[in-house]
């Protein structure tokens, strides 16, 4: 399968003006500004192949906006290699513009006063689309998106999940091959985040779009994307698909158990998470001992009425690597 | 090329529609002005039939047109400014057009509707209190008054770039403010300065945003429209390239402060 993103040792340094205290200090700064570089992002390498969908996650100023700002030609790296589509997306911007599109949370593309519609005809021509091949994307789109309804109101008298779902139809006009799309389900309510999750599948499976998804939301990585690149402090520190971050890297499970007696359990690996009467939760770290060994653990012990087996929530994996748990 | 930017222009000018209302309330100000300045002329003209050519008629009307230009046009500048600064510009660049002419053709369409509000308040008022003119030709009017904005435009264009380097830019703003104040012609036509001053303000780059339109407006002559016509296409096209040089290096400062 062919790359539609390549990465190689791509860096991105920042000089940042310092600031120092007090009046004189302010007036030396005036006169002779002293800059620090910041390192935004190190050193990095990865590709994403064609059709893939992948989450890049990682806190809050870890690099991830300024590395899709680099990987969409917006900034210039300090040094490194950029491939997108076989394109080097500094020299080839413009013509690499007809090629993505990008979704991002902050940022509104939609004219506020304006119905979607008007917008979408303005993205049409802005991507030199006809008045016809506009016309019947905004049709087809508008099925995909369920958009019919409300297509003719103004943009500022839509609900947020109506607004973003007309957010990526219109990042979705020209047809771009690669679709990035940052904190898409930032502030929508559980219905429809789900909704727009299901929307970027079909999408995904329909025009074989890649997606290159930022999210904080772990229901978003862990529904939509098949892989996972993981940054923080500007460098990579874990890759992987979504499986083996919760299957093999973390390497717990989470044991919720009913008994017929008040449960106290003493096993090396095995941690007490909540325990209340006759229920309790348990964390395994399976390198230290097997879900089975606890089992019969707790059946020499008490009667087991009910059982359930699971994984780590992926808000405590993306946490725990946050906090350098994988680093 | 064209149809992307007649269309932003178009979106723009729609979108702008719904300020309509809140235009025709804020004119309370514009009214103010002309009412102050029509008393103002009727003293400095007293019993004279014209200064420097120009009737009391022609005056007032005057002050309604440079107002329309004056008050018409939106701050681009200010919005560039927030893009830059926020680093949201980012997020506009990956488009297939140029940044500068989107936001030109922005503003000139978002410019419209407040001109077209403030032109036939302006017009009502001149003919009520000044009577009505003694030529006018409405769309060389409509040119040289669109043209007005444009030069306008072009400068808060060029301020905007200014905010890569500076944090803040609504300074130059204000001086470029003073200057069609002053040297533009805005309140006083530039044929009543001292020679010398006139024979400085009447081509600067200021003049075509104020004294040009409203005098082809007020006295016109295919002369001066002509004039008035090739000065602002000239300024519009000299501003606009300053800009886009300015940009060019610009746009390397964003990737230093990080987008």
């Amino acid at each position: 399968m062919a790359h539609a993103i390549e990465v190689n040792g791509l860096t991105k340094e920042f000089s940042s003006k310092v600031k120092s205290q007090g009046f004189t200090a302010s007036v030396k700064g005036l006169l002779a500004p002293r800059y620090r570089t910041i390192r935004a992002v190190q050193d990095i390498s990865f590709c994403v192949e064609e059709g893939d969908i992948l989450a890049f996650i990682g806190p809050n100023g870890a690099g991830k906006s300024t590395t899709i700002k680099l990987i969409t030609g917006i900034l210039f790296p300090t040094s490194g290699s950029i491939s997108v589509l076989g394109m080097n997306p500094h020299t080839q911007r413009k013509h690499l513009s007809y090629h993505i599109g990008t979704v991002f949370g902050q940022k509104s593309q939609l004219w506020y006063h304006l119905p979607p519609i008007d917008s979408l005809t303005l993205l049409g021509s802005i991507y030199d689309l006809s008045k016809k091949q506009t016309k019947n994307r905004i049709e087809f789109l508008a099925g995909i998106f369920e958009l019919e309804t409300f297509l003719d109101q103004p943009v500022r008298k839509l609900s947020l999940g109506q607004r973003i779902r007309c957010e990526i139809a219109g990042s979705l006009i020209h047809s771009p091959k690669i679709l990035f799309l940052d904190e898409p389900s930032i502030g929508l309510d559980v219905v429809v985040k789900q909704r727009i999750r299901d929307l970027i599948l079909k999408i995904n499976k329909e025009e074989k779009t890649t997606i290159f998804l930022t999210s904080h939301d772990a229901g978003d990585i862990e529904k939509i994307c098949k892989r996972a690149l993981v940054i923080n402090h500007g460098a990579l520190v874990w890759e992987g698909t979504i499986k083996d971050m919760k299957y093999s890297l973390l390497n717990r499970r989470i044991i919720d158990v009913k008994t017929d007696q008040r449960l106290c359990i003493d096993i090396p690996g095995v941690k007490t998470v909540k325990s209340k009467e006759y229920a309790a939760k348990l964390e395994v770290e399976l390198s230290a001992v097997s879900v089975e060994e606890v089992i019969q653990e707790i059946m020499k012990r008490v009667g087991i009425k009910d059982i359930t087996i699971s994984n780590v929530p992926m808000e405590e994996i993306i946490s725990m690597i946050y906090q350098g748990g994988f680093a | 090329m064209i149809r992307k930017y007649s269309t932003i222009f178009s979106f723009s000018l729609k979108n702008q529609m719904v300020y309509v209302p809140a235009f025709m309330f804020r004119n309370v100000f514009f009214i103010l002005v002309l009412f102050v300045f029509s008393n103002l002329w009727r003293v400095v003209y007293g019993a004279r039939d014209t200064i420097a050519g120009l009737t009391l008629t022609q005056a007032l009307w005057y002050l309604a047109f440079t107002e329309t230009v004056e008050l018409g046009k939106v701050r681009i500048f200010d919005e560039i400014q927030t893009e830059v600064k926020e680093g949201t510009l980012a997020y506009t660049l990956n488009r297939p057009y140029s940044y500068l002419l989107f936001m030109y053709a922005k503003g000139l369409g978002s410019s419209v509707p407040q001109m077209l509000s403030l032109a036939l308040i302006g017009s009502l008022f001149s003919f009520v209190f000044a009577g009505p003119l003694p030529y006018f030709n409405p769309a060389a009017a409509a040119v040289v008054l669109m043209g007005g904005v444009g030069c306008t435009l072009a400068w808060m264009l060029l301020i905007g770039v200014l905010s890569f380097w500076f944090e803040e830019v609504t300074p130059f703003y204000w001086l470029l403010q003073k200057l069609i104040f002053i040297i533009g012609g805005m309140f006083i036509p530039i044929d009543f300065f001292p020679p010398w001053l006139e024979s400085l303000a009447r081509y600067s780059p200021f003049a075509f945003s104020a004294y040009w339109p409203a005098i082809v407006s007020v006295d016109y002559s295919s002369m001066r429209f002509l004039t008035a016509a090739a000065g602002q296409g000239f300024y519009i096209l000299l501003l606009l390239s300053i800009s886009a040089l300015l940009y060019r290096r610009g746009i390397r400062q964003l990737s230093v402060q990080g987008g």
